[in-house]
């Protein structure tokens, strides 16, 4: 091993290397002469810091304590419900919803219909899928096939009510994705 | 788990974390007696004065219970403390002493020098050293060298990724051994 493994030696110092690589960088360690001095250095740094003997505080924990106490008073810890931040997750929430009621709308109506085409739903309207099912008509066979095998055939038959099921389940997956989402990230934004 | 520093009981830290949120008093204060000296010790090593330490730390405590409803159980309690107490600490620094610079704690280079012999005074050299180093850079190593976290657990504490975590702590660690060089027989 011609390389220094100086990028490795943090790691190993902490316990962070896998393994692979600790053997790795104790194998190199034995032969690389530069590396064992760094080695001698960092261990040294190590206990030096390790010897910073830990401070208890100018104040009694019970003092410490008391004073926090103190300044919390009688409040409750509460949801600090922040207008501003929540407009970041409403605005396209309440638009999909607002979509997806137009369309309803749309369909009970029958306004719908003035629109070419609109009245058709995701295979048939989607160009590319339709041009490719017309020109390999294999693959309409195949797709039809895996729709019956897979249970879902009924989704290529278009019907109203069919319609409505299928934008509502999207919607509220959908609103399902974005809850579990925000739920799981927004720890990492709140700077208390 | 872990065990109560007084009674030596097992405790389920969760629960007790789930009790503060429900507005808890007594699970806040066994919290408070848990973390303090963690915290004490990690704000002090970050800034240099046990004073400044203490009342960050006691800022850090009462923004916790303000907050706690907010905490998730996905991330370690010790990682939102410690971001917690790192930003009150922060704060503090910037808006309450503006005067505490590195020039005013750092002594000369000669006067390390003549003070070396000491192992006390050796320590509070590489006290004055770790206050030296840049911001960024001298919480992952205090994270790291004082609260022994992984690097994991410092990213998640920082909210930095583990490869910022890893050059920040090389960088530390070089910036330390060229500034503690004069006393390195000390060591």
């Amino acid at each position: 091993m011609s390389e220094h493994l100086h990028q490795w030696m943090d790691a190993y110092l902490d316990g962070e290397l896998s393994g692979i690589q600790k053997i790795e960088f104790e194998l190199h360690l034995k032969e690389c002469e530069t590396c064992q001095e760094n080695w001698k250095q960092q261990l040294a740094l190590k206990q030096a810091l390790t010897s910073l003997q830990p401070i208890s505080g100018l104040k009694s924990p019970e003092v410490f304590l008391a004073e926090i106490n103190m300044e919390i008073g009688t409040q409750k810890p509460e949801i600090n419900f922040s207008f501003q931040k929540s407009l970041w997750y409403l605005i396209p929430t309440v638009l999909i919803f607002l979509f997806g009621a137009l369309q309803i709308f749309g369909w009970v109506t029958g306004l719908i219909n003035l629109i070419p085409g609109a009245n058709r739903f995701l295979l048939e309207s989607l160009p590319f899928i339709n041009n490719v099912t017309v020109t390999n008509p294999w693959l309409n066979t195949t797709i039809q096939a895996q729709l019956l095998w897979s249970g879902i055939d009924w989704i290529t038959d278009w019907g109203f009510l069919t319609q409505i099921f299928f934008l509502f389940s999207l919607s509220v997956l959908y609103c399902v994705w974005i809850v579990l989402w925000i739920n799981n990230h927004q720890t990492k934004s709140i700077r208390v | 788990m872990f065990r109560d520093a007084t009674t030596g009981k097992r405790q389920d830290e969760p629960a007790i974390i789930h009790a503060a949120q429900k507005g808890d008093r007594e699970a806040f204060s066994h919290l408070v007696l848990l973390y303090r000296e963690a915290v004490i010790n990690v704000v002090y090593r970050f800034c240099g004065d046990a004073a400044v330490a203490e009342d960050a730390a006691q800022i850090a405590f009462i923004r916790v219970w303000q907050h706690l409803p907010e905490y998730r159980h996905q991330t370690s309690f010790r990682s939102w403390l410690f971001r917690i107490a790192i930003n009150a600490a922060l704060d503090m620094l910037r808006r309450e002493k503006p005067s505490l610079t590195i020039d005013q704690v750092m002594l000369s280079s000669t006067e390390r020098m003549d003070h070396a012999l000491e192992t006390r005074q050796t320590r509070e050299i590489v006290q004055q050293a770790i206050i030296k180093l840049p911001e960024a850079s001298r919480i992952v190593l205090v994270l790291r060298e004082i609260q022994e976290m992984s690097y994991q657990e410092i990213a998640d504490t920082l909210d930095i990724p583990v490869g910022t975590v890893m050059s920040r702590l090389n960088y530390a660690r070089k910036q330390l051994l060229v500034t503690l060089q004069p006393v390195k027989e000390d060591l």
